[in-house]
């Protein structure tokens, strides 16, 4: 059962990075969205992030400690609506920490997600190793809003999204 | 059909089945491209391009209607199959024939589209 906040619901999964986490993270988190929207293609942009976020901790972690945190809180865009947002944190190496964190920032700042997206997808093209592309996809196909912070090592990425009221405009 | 020596792969959750009718080469894809599936479809794509060519094959299909999704480290697999046939002016056409069952397909093939329009077709599948 989810923590019950005053303002929202909150669920949090502690994993070691092995690639088999992968799948039973995104199904919890696409279930836990469930829950708040019944519209298949939200649910398939969130699964979307899930998966994606999932396997870069998977990928990337530099120990054992990873975390998946989901929840909810009311969103100030409309009435009746929530914000849904997905939270990934491990530890990162050094040099790659360093990387990660000018990607992130920008991806952040880029005004137009879908010409950054096209932008990576063009550059990832002539790249041997890696992809790149998937905080981007996140970005542009799931259209959430990605925010990161980094401390002592440890990245942290939330991923977010406005679920609507069923029915709202 | 002609005999095509491409194998298939089947992995556990993943699997795909390529083709020859005529002139077009067919992939059909199933399950979930993943990382486990990676490095077989990355090294499964440079190798339909090869038999395209030999073959003469004027249009490669790749039909989704049976993937419950695809990874970004699989996505980039065909970015470069779709990259390396627009700088090679390889002669086919490429289409992706899509299912609206699964939402990510259209989003992500979209992306792919605007990679090399002209030449990245995305139909979907009237079955659905």
């Amino acid at each position: 059962m989810p923590t019950r906040h005053p303002l929202g619901d909150e669920v949090m999964l502690c994993f070691p990075p092995r690639k088999s986490y992968v799948a039973p993270a995104t199904d919890f988190v696409t279930c836990f969205c469930g829950e708040h929207t019944a519209d298949k293609a939200t649910l398939s942009r969130v699964q979307l992030a899930a998966h994606e976020l999932s396997e870069n901790v998977v990928k990337y972690a530099a120990d054992e400690a990873c975390t998946l945190r989901v929840r909810t809180d009311p969103s100030d865009e409309d009435d009746g609506a929530v914000s849904l947002s997905i939270t990934t944190e491990n530890a990162v190496q050094p040099d790659a920490l360093t990387r990660v964190e000018a990607y992130l920032c920008a991806l952040e700042a880029a005004a137009n997600p879908d010409q950054f997206y096209d932008e990576q997808i063009a550059e990832t093209a002539k790249r041997a190793n890696g992809s790149g592309l998937g905080l981007a996809r996140i970005r542009s196909e799931a259209a959430m809003d990605i925010r990161h912070h980094s401390e002592d090592g440890r990245l942290r990425i939330t991923a977010t999204v406005v679920l609507r009221r069923e029915g709202a405009a | 059909m002609s005999t095509l020596e491409l194998e298939p792969i089947d992995l556990d959750g993943f699997s795909l089945a390529p083709s020859l009718d005529g002139e077009v080469l067919r992939v059909v894809f199933a399950g979930t491209g993943d990382l486990d599936a990676v490095a077989s479809l990355g090294a499964f794509l440079p190798k339909v391009h090869q038999h395209a060519v030999v073959h003469g094959a004027l249009e490669v299909q790749f039909d989704f209607g049976a993937l419950e999704f695809m990874n970004s480290s699989c996505f980039k697999a065909f970015v470069t199959f779709i990259d390396n046939a627009k700088t090679v002016a390889a002669g086919y056409r490429i289409r992706f024939i899509t299912t609206s069952r699964h939402h990510w397909q259209r989003r992500s093939l979209e992306a792919l589209r605007r990679l090399a329009m002209g030449i990245v077709v995305i139909q979907s599948d009237s079955s659905d």
